[in-house]
């Protein structure tokens, strides 16, 4: 009796009805022709391999995304334009904006003078690319690196433009991109969260817009999948250490009582949702010793720190965040999110984008190199880009050594390395006046897909019902862009 | 026998109408209209045949006939057997079908139809001979009727539409290199197949095109040629599946499988870049994109492998490795040793999956030689770590026979170039990460150019440059002291010297060296600078601490601050704010001055009043505009003033900024003292608040 009523309750009516048909003789047959997939692994939010991800082989296995908050302004970085320094103080014709909506930033600006960048270009490696020299280390690893020039949204504020890029949509609510790896291909390690979260302020604007935690937010799918957020303090993880006095042996004992209680529960009422409890109570237990190991970094060599730069001894800077983001892949976390804010640079650009570029440039070549040399690159995917790019036109007064940017969202750089994508390569193109793309488009939903595709995800059947609709991170747009991938 | 009369008027009309419109070019589109309904109706006379012919073989076994069912039902197969005779005629002057087909079809047809009449016209006679005819003569019909069916069918859904997965398909050639591919029989044909040959075949040739072959390409339809080779924008072909789905001519027309942009950029491609129709690729200028989309074209005759069992990969989960799939429902292993001790016995667990491991990750153990031995057993290996192990060169013979490792991971271990070169004369993985071994930058060159094949051996030299230490830390908090203050200093960086100076003075290797934290008893201008050999040393860092002569206790205030940034009693607590003007340190003033008095308790003599200040225009805050200090010995009256301070400050700094204010007076005596900072009171022309009031903010007046 007791086995009849845990079935009814572990598969509510819906479930019932659906597995009427294929359900049990499926399971059956699926149970005696592949081990992985069958009884032993019912519970789908927590193993996904009842999801039947990957859809085929990944290309990579793992994603550090360094998300550059704020819009650098690609035309001080990346993509150069020397008729904007030519035509400098003109005002930007009509016929190249072409009545693109601006942000209220601007849009009272009566003249909108060009402005090319102040920082010299040149072309770098074997692949020849352009690079300022705000940023000399990357420069030496452009044969690494896959320019995206053609990066475009449709947002055209922060807080909209970075919703958009985690979790697809402008308006709050969906699951983060980490959310959707953990939730489609589970866990590579017992130890550690599947997706991490480092936070880090940039020099360049040090009290710029904050970010909220939704955009690591799981959204609809179980909260299992959240991003983690690790904290450069005495707490990286919030909540997980032991009061003074408990001794780890203390909470062992606890935790089993608790379980014992959670599991007479569980063979009560047959609620799936008491065993993600026990599992996230044991994963934190884990985590007491795994977090402290992982944030350790005195047993990193002197010439690693070189490498990474001064500041990876600095806990909560870039440089430091990047290191850790090494060691997290290195212990097979899935998707490891970092976010540098400060990158919104609408007045005195010269002077903050040269402290804000300083701050990443040395640190991002490190973390490529590093994974490169660790034989970690080859199926770790590393994505660098802000929400939006900049304006061509100055906001607020031109002068002769400064200027600002608002901000822009027809086109900007972005670029990947590593897990798949052509390492020496730059796709697409804008306009003399980088206004516009002229060739090759990537949108955001097709930049998601992309990444998706390297992960062994097909954007458009990795969905998730709620609220009667299936929802996916691309949702009903966007293209895996073949031409970046190896 | 009406009835035959009229029968026969139809037949003889039907062959009538062949001799005068069978040359026709323009048929009235009322007429193609009608002939569309022939699918519909050519069903109805086949299976009422069918099962009229059932009854008669059962109303013969049962011993009654049902002679009157069987006669009306014939009456119904003839009427609509000819009405699709009628109807397929017209269908064929649509045009777009092969002849010979068509013919086969045309005339089974009406020998079809013709035959049912004749088994009506029979039903309802009497006599022996003809008993004994009409059950043959109903299985000729049958017959006939089929033969029509199936042609129709070619017809319709290509000539080997019944076929397609009933034949044992031809074995493809395996063909592993892009390279070798034949652009158009082994990449667009293919496409072709899929999306276009249904109507451009050999027996239904829509526009008078055919896709099959080589040949019938070149012929073109009946637009004439369709490609014309080097110029995709000029060939007819790569300008119909250019057209927008919504045009008419659109191919494959709306409703049909489309073309994915991938093969519209094969196409395209072939057409741009073939001299000949059909050039192979190696003739063809190469690109990334081409050869990664031709990848899915290329005929691989993958190994069987078999699903590993359950109790295999219990058994290896069991001896310490997670086992993953890399896809699911297929059977290729990811095996990983979860860390720590791994032994003999379980790296041998491993070949009862020896088929199914593709990649293997034994990095992190104390794995050492011996252990390796079996690993050259797993054959389908295509990605091997061994990094941070106790391994030899000894290994790598172990590994010599896994002819498709692509990727082989031997960081941190004790390969030399012998080892290596040894394994590569033996087999060739794509990509060898060999950092922290023996192997240097020029060995990796050398045989990265004998062997062709990848080695990393660390990041390239010059990629570092030798940074400037951080400047330390300075653990002491407070700033301001009254009597003595200990300075505690900290690097991050290990095994880092400080060195200092007291006076400001840019310190060296000789200067004093931070051991143990400092004593200080009166005003001091630190200088500290960090030292290590192989490093820069840091950039100077000053700190300066200041010797407050008195604390004041008591003191008075005309204008309160406002209250989010409250509490006047800040200005006197000796604590200093940070740049973050709500850190609670400071007290902010809208467009109202700061007019303290403070009391000694008794006669003084004072020489220096500072006033700590924070400007941040953007926030609407300035920094004061003068600061007058008055003193006098008498509570109430007497105030002289003794010194001013004029403060010409840009305010155009956009980020926070702290200066100190100093009023120097000639030494004097008193036990009160007015400072009085006052605020500019409104913000300047140029600031985007412009006539607002501004704000000052202080958090510290100070004494010495």
């Amino acid at each position: 009796m007791e086995e009849i009523s845990k079935h009814f309750l572990n598969n509510n009516r819906r479930h019932f009805l659906k597995k009427m048909g294929l359900g049990i003789g499926g399971l059956a047959a699926a149970s005696l022709l592949d081990p992985f997939s069958s009884l032993a692994t019912e519970n789908t939010a927590i193993n996904p391999s009842a999801l039947n991800l990957p859809h085929f082989a990944p290309k990579a296995k793992r994603v550090i995304y360094l998300f550059q908050s704020g819009g650098p302004s690609q035309l001080e970085l990346f993509d150069y334009k020397p008729l904007l320094n030519k035509m400098r103080g003109q005002d930007l014709p009509e016929s190249v904006r072409n009545g693109q909506r601006l942000t209220g930033m601007t849009s009272g600006q009566d003249k909108f003078p060009l402005v090319g960048s102040n920082f010299k270009f040149d072309q770098y490696g074997e692949s020849r690319a352009w690079v300022s020299n705000l940023m000399p280390y990357t420069a030496k690893v452009v044969d690494e690196l896959c320019f995206i020039k053609s990066m475009n949204t449709e947002a055209i504020n922060h807080d909209p433009a970075i919703t958009f890029f985690q979790t697809g949509s402008q308006q709050a609510g969906r699951p983060s991109m980490g959310s959707w790896m953990s939730y489609g291909l589970g866990s590579l390690n017992e130890n550690l969260p599947t997706f991490t979260v480092l936070l880090s302020r940039g020099t360049g604007r040090p009290f710029s817009q904050p970010l909220y935690s939704r955009l690591w937010g799981n959204g609809f799918l179980s909260s299992l999948h959240q991003g983690v957020q690790f904290r450069s303090g005495k707490d990286p993880v919030l909540y997980l250490k032991d009061p003074d006095g408990m001794s780890r042996n203390d909470r062992r004992q606890m935790l089993d009582y608790i379980n014992k209680l959670n599991e007479k529960q569980e063979a009560e009422f047959g609620d799936p949702e008491i065993n993600s409890r026990i599992a996230q109570y044991e994963m934190a237990y884990r985590m007491q010793t795994s977090v402290p190991d992982t944030m350790n970094i005195e047993d990193e060599p002197e010439h690693i720190i070189q490498m990474y730069g001064m500041d990876s001894l600095v806990p909560g800077t870039y440089a430091a965040n990047c290191l850790l983001a090494r060691r997290m892949v290195e212990r097979d976390v899935r998707f490891v999110q970092l976010y540098h804010m400060g990158w919104d640079q609408h007045f005195n650009l010269p002077s903050q984008i040269e402290k804000q570029a300083k701050d990443i440039d040395q640190a991002t070549a490190a973390l490529i190199m590093d994974l490169k040399q660790r034989g970690l690159l080859e199926d770790t995917l590393v994505v660098w880009g802000g929400e939006f790019g900049r304006t061509n036109y100055s906001q607020g007064v031109l002068t002769d050594t400064d200027y600002g940017r608002d901000h822009h969202p027809k086109c900007f750089t972005m670029f990947m390395a590593g897990g798949g994508v052509k390492p020496g390569f730059t796709y697409g193109e804008t306009d003399d006046f980088g206004y516009n793309i002229v060739k090759d488009p990537v949108h955001v939903h097709d930049l998601q897909a992309t990444i998706m595709h390297l992960m062994g995800i097909d954007h458009t059947k990795f969905t998730y019902k709620h609220q009667g609709r299936r929802f996916r991170l691309t949702d009903v747009s966007g293209h895996v862009v073949n031409d970046l991938i190896t | 026998m009406n009835i035959k009369k009229q029968i026969l008027l139809i037949i003889s009309l039907f062959f009538f109408g062949i001799s005068y419109a069978s040359n026709a070019e323009n048929v009235p589109k009322a007429i193609l209209a009608i002939g569309r309904f022939h699918p519909v109706i050519l069903h109805l006379p086949i299976g009422a045949l069918l099962l009229t012919f059932f009854l008669d073989i059962i109303g013969r076994i049962k011993k009654d006939y049902p002679k009157n069912t069987i006669k009306y039902a014939l009456g119904f197969s003839t009427f609509f057997s000819i009405i699709a005779c009628v109807l397929g005629y017209f269908l064929s002057l649509e045009g777009g079908y092969s002849e010979k087909t068509l013919d086969i079809h045309f005339w089974t047809g009406i020998l079809s139809a013709t035959l049912i009449t004749g088994l009506f016209l029979l039903s309802s006679k009497e006599g022996k001979l003809i008993k004994r005819l009409f059950f043959p003569l109903f299985l000729a019909t049958i017959i006939c009727i089929s033969v029509a069916g199936h042609f129709g069918s070619i017809l319709t859904h290509g000539d080997n539409f019944l076929t397609e997965y009933i034949k044992i398909p031809n074995k493809a050639k395996t063909i592993t290199q892009v390279d070798s591919l034949h652009i158009y029989n082994n990449v667009v044909l293919k496409i072709f197949d899929d999306k276009c040959i249904e109507c451009h075949n050999s027996t239904k040739n829509k526009g008078d095109l055919s896709l099959i072959s080589n040949e019938s390409i070149v012929l073109g339809g009946k637009s004439g040629e369709i490609i014309k080779l080097g110029n995709a924008n000029e060939s007819l072909l790569y300008e119909h599946i250019q057209l927008p789905i919504s045009d008419k001519k659109h191919m494959p027309p709306e409703g049909k499988p489309q073309l994915t942009k991938d093969e519209v950029w094969i196409i395209k491609y072939w057409i741009n870049h073939s001299k000949a129709i059909d050039d192979k690729v190696v003739n063809i200028a190469k690109n990334d994109t081409l050869n990664n989309l031709l990848k899915n074209y290329l005929v691989v005759n993958e190994p069987q492998i078999e699903e590993a069992s359950a109790k295999d990969i219990l058994e290896v989960e069991e001896a310490g490795f997670s086992v993953t799939k890399l896809v699911p429902n297929k059977p290729e292993l990811w095996v990983k040793f979860k860390k720590g001790t791994i032994t003999k016995n379980s790296v041998e667990t491993l070949t009862n999956l020896k088929e199914q491991i593709t990649e293997l990750d034994l990095s992190n153990s104390s794995l050492y030689d011996d252990m390796t031995k079996g690993l050259n057993k797993l054959k389908n290996l295509k990605k091997l770590e061994l990094n941070n192990t106790q391994i030899t060169d000894k290994t790598l013979q172990n590994i010599n026979e896994l002819t498709h490792l692509v990727t082989l991971n031997i960081v941190n271990t004790q390969m030399t170039e012998h080892g290596l070169e040894n394994l590569l004369t033996s087999i060739k993985p794509k990509h060898i990460y060999a950092w922290k071994t023996n192997i240097n930058q020029e060995i990796a060159k050398k045989l990265k150019l004998k062997y062709n094949v990848n080695i990393n051996v660390g990041i390239v030299e010059g990629f570092v440059e030798i940074p400037h230490i951080i400047p330390p830390l300075v653990l002491t908090k407070k700033t301001l002291f009254t009597d003595t203050l200990a300075i505690k200093l900290e690097s991050k960086l290990k095994n880092s010297t400080i060195y200092y100076t007291l006076n400001g003075d840019e310190p060296d290797t000789t200067s004093l060296k931070y051991t143990n934290p400092i004593l200080i008893d009166s005003t001091t201008h630190f200088a500290i600078k960090v030292f290590k050999k192989g490093w820069l040393p840091s950039e100077i860092l000053k700190k300066d601490f200041y010797k407050i002569k008195y604390q004041v206790s008591d003191y008075s205030i005309v204008y309160k601050p406002e209250s989010q940034y409250s509490g006047p009693e800040k200005l006197f607590d000796m604590e200093l704010g940070s740049e973050n003007f709500k850190d609670d340190k400071w007290t902010g003033f809208l467009g109202k001055d700061i007019n303290t008095t403070a009391d000694l308790g008794d006669v003084k003599s004072i020489s220096h009043i500072t006033v700590n200040c924070l400007g941040k225009s953007k926030d609407w805050i300035l920094f004061p505009a003068e600061i007058t200090v008055s003193t006098s010995l008498n509570k109430t009256s007497g105030f002289k003033e003794v010194g001013t301070l004029i403060i010409n400050e840009d305010n155009k700094n956009d980020l926070a900024e702290i200066k100190k204010f100093t009023v120097n007076i000639p030494e004097t005596k008193a036990q009160y003292i007015k400072v009085v900072v006052k605020n500019p009171k409104v913000l300047p022309s140029w600031h985007e608040g412009a006539g607002n009031a501004s704000w000052i903010f202080v958090d510290e007046i100070y004494l010495w």
